[in-house]
């Protein structure tokens, strides 16, 4: 184990180790009532129910389906961003003119918060895996294709002029130099992508979609199961930071001579 | 000539400056490189040198005037004018012999018949052995001549080199000279050369080439006679030096 590993695992339990220990202090001696705030050992059992449960509760064991039900809006909203906002980043970024057509109509829709696209959501798509789909789709978009167009602006003139020079049309000019060298901007519009991915799907589960953590959430809250809503809210964390562990993982393979070659390691 | 790699004829170039008036500084330059010739051209900031490599390379054109690579009218860059450049400007995601590489695989040759050949290159400049590492952790001088690798093999009828040794500090300079003389002498190329140092330009030159600003017509130019190995303390050495410090202005 590294020397600095064990101080950082110290410390960084040290404020989740506390509030868990507030939070069952505040349950034994009763501070907050136990109708709103249920006690830590009551959401670890409402949890194993919820995953493991085999019994004719509304909640038992239906934990690994609400998971594949959200994940997998997820991972098809977030894969038509990434899909569309690469490529369109990498067109605007490139072709001026595409670029100057593409942008402002971009930067007009962007400040149009996704949720309020939920009731044409609804109109377009219904309440199902399209509605959900279209806006995780829609949100994930725009951090992918701003950060895929930055990067892709700032790729310096020596390494398009290296590129001509060896020969390249315009997509081996993109292909071998331009767009791995945008490479670290497009993970970051991934990176901030997939966290909203997340959000996202909650918004649609909750407001529209009859399945998944999200729609787990609020009929737990109809039901005044708030152990059940503590859990479903543990889930998401853990999905939420898997899966930008993941990319994380991803990105350090793929951009290993980035890290190497950046000011803080250099 | 015949064997004439290189011919300019009456090369403009001129750019708007600052103050509404033209910049002219190329204004009819007339100039030949030979098979085999390392030219090294030299000359005051703004003089047009670097102007001119970018002409050749096709990374800019001229007002007017004719350019020919190896009988061909230079009409934007291609492999066969290979550039190394001041910063190298190699592919850090790559490893060094697929940096090698990279033109060769552009050109859509096989990946085993590519890489053979990149190692043969890699070979040539002295770093066969580190063909596996990541190249940005190779120093100035070695990505120097990873990048010199790479445009060597293009194959190309010359080796447009831009100020090529200027990052690198003083020592690495010396090893590079000796190792482009060798480099040179094994694969006979064609070099055109920029830089504004004299004693690079005598030692590594078989012709000195002095641009002033805005030449016209055959620039001023000194022969360098001298055989490989040249040492810069000779007498015959100074002597070069001092002529083509006479072809520049005062200030030089």
């Amino acid at each position: 184990m590294k020397p600095g590993l064990a101080r950082r695992l110290l410390l960084g339990s040290v404020l989740p180790i506390a509030l868990v220990a507030a939070w069952s202090l505040s349950s034994i001696l009763e501070l907050i009532p136990r109708t709103s705030l249920p006690a830590p050992w009551k959401v670890v059992e409402a949890f194993g129910t919820w995953i493991f449960g085999t019994g004719s509760g509304p909640y038992d064991g239906t934990w690994i389906e609400a998971i594949c039900a959200s994940g997998g809006r997820v991972l098809l909203g977030f894969s038509v961003a990434l899909v569309l906002g690469v490529v369109l980043g990498v067109l605007a970024g490139y072709f001026r003119p595409f670029g100057e057509l593409v942008d402002p109509f971009v930067q007009m829709l962007r400040p149009i918060p996704s949720t309020a696209w939920v009731p044409l959501t609804l109109v377009f798509f219904g309440f199902g895996f399209q509605g959900a789909v279209f806006l995780i789709a829609l949100g994930a978009f725009f951090p992918i294709f701003l950060n895929t167009m930055e990067g892709i602006r700032g790729v310096t003139g020596s390494l398009t002029r290296v590129g001509r020079m060896l020969g390249s049309n315009t997509f081996q000019l993109l292909r071998h130099f331009v767009v791995p060298a945008s490479l670290p901007n497009i993970f970051i519009g991934i990176r901030l992508s997939v966290g909203l991915s997340w959000v996202l799907v909650v918004v649609a589960e909750m407001l529209s979609v009859r399945a998944g953590i999200g729609y787990t959430l609020m009929d737990a809250y109809s039901m005044g199961r708030y152990d059940v809503i503590i859990s479903a809210m543990i889930t998401l964390g853990l999905l939420g930071f898997l899966s930008d562990r993941l990319v994380v993982i991803i990105q350090n393979s793929v951009l290993k001579w980035h890290r190497e070659t950046s000011i803080q390691n250099g | 000539m015949a064997d004439a790699i290189v011919t300019c004829a009456e090369v403009v170039r001129t750019f708007p400056s600052s103050d509404g008036t033209e910049n002219r500084v190329l204004r009819g330059l007339d100039l030949e490189v030979q098979r085999g010739e390392c030219v090294v051209i030299i000359g005051p900031s703004g003089c047009g040198k670097s102007t001119l490599l970018n002409i050749l390379a096709g990374f800019d054109k001229p007002n007017s005037g004719t350019v020919t690579v190896a009988g061909n009218p230079v009409k934007g860059p291609g492999p066969d004018r290979a550039v190394v450049f001041q910063d190298y400007a190699l592919l850090p995601w790559l490893t060094t012999l697929e940096n090698v590489a990279v033109g060769l695989r552009i050109r859509g040759m096989r990946k085993k018949e590519r890489l053979a050949r990149a190692q043969q290159y890699l070979d040539i400049v002295g770093l066969g052995h580190v063909a596996d590492r990541e190249v940005y952790r190779l120093s100035g001088g070695m990505q120097q001549r990873v990048s010199i690798a790479r445009a060597l093999a293009l194959e190309p009828s010359i080796l447009l080199m831009d100020e090529p040794f200027g990052a690198l500090d003083a020592i690495q300079r010396g090893i590079m000279h000796k190792e482009l003389t060798r480099i040179r002498r094994e694969t006979e190329s064609t070099v055109l050369f920029i830089t504004h140092s004299l004693e690079e330009a005598v030692y590594l030159g078989d012709r000195v080439i002095a641009l002033s600003h805005g030449t016209a017509g055959a620039p001023t130019e000194v022969a360098v006679p001298l055989a490989y190995p040249r040492d810069p303390l000779s007498d015959e050495f100074t002597e070069i030096m001092r002529q083509v410090r006479a072809l520049l202005p005062e200030e030089h």
